[in-house]
């Protein structure tokens, strides 16, 4: 055993807390006047350092402290204040309220347009035509266009919010309809769609299909009754 | 005479009743067990702080909180080490907030440091010494220091240091090793 092997022994088995040293060790020790000395260097400095702990945690107790602690017991038992009961109660209130909060901000964000499709009557005439909101202008106005941009609902503007739900009765085919109800809730999920259809694309001439100029049979055409005058 | 009885709004005499007998035996309890775990507060916060008056306080505030939660304890048993951890980490928290205002007011005064009146050349040493280890176990891990202290109580054997921190003797064997070979590499 070399000597650099045995201080290390010697600091382990001194802080195991045995102060007596074995087997291999103690020949060694017993042997080498340089082990030896830091052997017992070691043992003193164990010693110091078990004495100053004892001396830190083993201060005799204040004779002040158990009647102190009784007092304020005594205390806590007789002064219980009534809001002390409410505490948990409030304490969960604030934080639903603190949870909540960013939640109703949100669902008001996200408060659209609210498109209700009123399917057109066919040609027979069969379904009977729902009075319109809006009045005569809402027929104008495309059906997409109306459930995109807020600005042309059927209300006036002073009555509406912008952070509200905005109720829109548009007339369509009944064709139509149930696309038209499917693109109007598709449509609050991706703003970009929303903005892509309100902004129209300019197509290339060579993109663009060629439209047949209108043929109106037996068309006659007059002067005006003023200009005849 | 007749005995009146204030009850609050939406409960029953019974109720409260049952609850009162239960805080009172709660009390009685606590009050029992208050003269043998006072002192160990005192001590574990003593060894923290090493101040014999902020020791008293964390103490009585350790033993106060323990009285407010006592009722809720599941396992009474376990009471001595719920208040050793609530005491040790109300005496950490004390020792560093007392550092920090410390320093603030180190910073904003800058007075000059005294040194200790000169005395016996045997106990200049010995109050050197004892500063170095304070500051060595300060310097230490919670979990050693906590064990290194407890260790160091009279009358608490590993077994006992075992069971009041809920943890195995091998381990707190081994944290008291590591625990006394840091402090003699810092104190070399």
């Amino acid at each position: 055993m070399n000597c650099h092997c045995t201080r290390e022994q010697i600091t382990d088995t001194l802080a195991t807390g045995h102060a007596e040293l074995t087997g291999e060790l103690t020949g060694h020790v017993q042997s080498c006047a340089e082990c030896r000395a830091l052997y017992a260097q070691q043992a003193e400095l164990f010693h110091a350092m078990d004495s100053g702990l004892s001396a830190m945690v083993n201060e005799p107790t204040p004779a002040s402290l158990l009647p102190r602690v009784r007092g304020r017991m005594e205390e806590t038992r007789t002064s219980n204040p009534w809001f002390y009961r409410f505490l948990p109660a409030a304490a969960v209130l604030v934080i639903a309220c603190v949870i909540a909060l960013p939640l109703v901000r949100r669902s008001l964000r996200s408060g659209g347009v609210q498109v209700t499709v009123i399917p057109k009557p066919s040609e027979n005439g069969a379904e009977p035509r729902p009075p319109l909101a809006g009045g005569p202008e809402e027929s104008m106005v495309s059906p997409a266009t109306r459930a995109l941009s807020p600005h042309l609902s059927a209300r006036p503007p002073a009555a509406r919010r912008p952070e509200q739900t905005i109720e829109v009765a548009v007339l369509v085919s009944s064709e139509e309809s149930q696309g038209l109800l499917q693109l109007a809730a598709a449509v609050p999920r991706s703003p970009q769609w929303a903005q892509a259809m309100l902004h129209p694309v300019e197509l290339p001439p060579s993109q663009m299909e060629p439209m047949k100029p209108i043929e109106i049979a037996n068309l006659e055409v007059q002067p005006l009754s003023e200009e005849k005058q | 005479m007749q005995e009146l009885v204030l009850v609050q709004p939406g409960q029953s005499i019974e109720g409260t009743r049952a609850r009162e007998l239960e805080r009172s035996g709660a009390h009685a309890e606590f009050e029992a067990r208050l003269a043998e775990c006072g002192p160990l507060a005192f001590r574990i916060a003593q060894g923290v702080l090493r101040n014999a008056a902020d020791a008293e306080d964390v103490a009585q505030e350790a033993l106060l909180k323990a009285f407010r939660s006592f009722h809720r304890l599941r396992d009474p048993r376990r009471f001595r080490a719920w208040l050793v951890r609530i005491t040790f980490r109300m005496a950490l928290d004390r020792s560093r907030s007392a550092k920090r205002r410390e320093q603030r007011e180190t910073e904003w005064s800058m007075p000059q440091r005294r040194p200790l009146p000169p005395t016996a050349e045997d106990l200049a040493a010995s109050s050197e010494f004892q500063a170095r280890l304070e500051r060595a176990v300060e310097e230490l891990p919670e979990k050693l220091r906590l064990v290194l202290l407890l260790s160091a109580l009279q009358g608490y054997a590993l077994e006992e240091v075992s069971a009041l921190l809920g943890i195995p003797t091998g381990t707190v064997k081994s944290r008291l090793f590591f625990a006394r070979k840091q402090l003699a590499e810092k104190l070399r």
